[in-house]
């Protein structure tokens, strides 16, 4: 996908110096750079390291931007390069492809099986409703479910958690996050699958404990 | 009609594919399958709508505040690269 002509006009406005544009970009992609930033480093000082390095690296590469995938994805690219550089100085390098060779190894069911009727006719099927997610009314109840969101998506395995963050946080297209990643389309759907399952079940938890309060 | 359709895609079965559902990636035929075992199937649409909440929650977490030196840092930043 080319990047759109918004990007090149931000592009433009960089190379150009304009502080007030680089502000925007910033703040438009701070949240996920951090998010994509801790998969790899474990604090958050780290984190903030990563990210001013990422500054540093794609300023220093604007003239080299040509317009072949959107800025984002360009950006989250070179995020993810200079966060696995820095993981590599703290523990043995692997490479990301044995990384999701391992994630799409790691098979669990989405849905855990003692939730299907074992035998009989019926097997294979569901033994009880699924319980509704219904958001919280209440402001303190909704930080609740945000920080236990943020929790279990900093607890998943590395290449889940961006194929989550990228998807279902920030919104790019699979493709999109197939080109940041170098996954597959198939691949990218069944570790976004893993990811939103452990995700749900930590929900239906959450939302079962809720309803009983 | 009922009973033939759950059976050719047990619940199990559909849950392992709601991704490819959702990201409109499957073939004309097993989304139509799908499709047909969740007309019948009130605890497969009740997983379906959870799945869609759950990807719903995690957009909610878009965006989030940006520690106010860190933004200061990165207009410095700038200023130096600007000036090199």
């Amino acid at each position: 996908m080319d990047a759109p002509t918004t990007d090149l006009a931000t592009i433009a406005a960089l190379r150009a110096g304009d502080a007030t544009v680089f502000a925007r970009v910033v703040r438009t992609h701070q949240a996920t750079f951090l998010r994509l930033a801790r998969a790899w480093v474990r604090n958050d000082a780290t984190a903030e390291e990563v990210v001013q390095q990422t500054w540093l690296t794609a300023l220093g590469a604007l003239e080299r931007f040509e317009g072949r995938s959107s800025l984002r994805t360009w950006l989250y690219g070179i995020l993810i390069n200079v966060a696995r550089a820095h993981a590599r100085a703290a523990r043995r390098e692997v490479p990301l492809s044995a990384l999701v060779t391992e994630e799409l190894d790691d098979d669990a069911p989405a849905v855990d099986p003692d939730r299907f009727q074992a035998a009989g006719h019926w097997a294979g099927h569901w033994a009880e409703m699924p319980i509704p997610f219904t958001a919280p009314d209440r402001e303190v109840e909704r930080r609740q479910l945000r920080e236990l969101l943020e929790a279990r998506i900093a607890e998943l395995p590395p290449i889940q958690q961006q194929v989550l963050v990228l998807c279902d946080v920030e919104g790019l297209t699979g493709e999109e996050a197939c080109n940041v990643l170098g996954l597959t389309g198939t691949n990218q759907r069944v570790l976004l699958h893993r990811a939103r399952s452990r995700l749900r079940r930590s929900l239906e938890r959450y939302f079962a404990e809720a309803s009983d309060r | 009609m009922t009973i033939r359709t759950l059976v050719d895609l047990t619940c199990q079965e559909l849950v392992e594919l709601a991704t490819e559902y959702l990201s409109h990636a499957m073939a004309v035929e097993d989304r139509a399958r799908f499709e047909q075992h969740l007309l019948v199937c009130p605890p497969c649409t009740a997983y379906v709508a959870q799945l869609r909440a759950t990807v719903d929650l995690a957009g909610g977490l878009r965006g989030g505040d940006l520690p106010p030196e860190m933004e200061r840092g990165l207009a410095e930043l700038f200023r130096r690269w600007k000036g090199e």
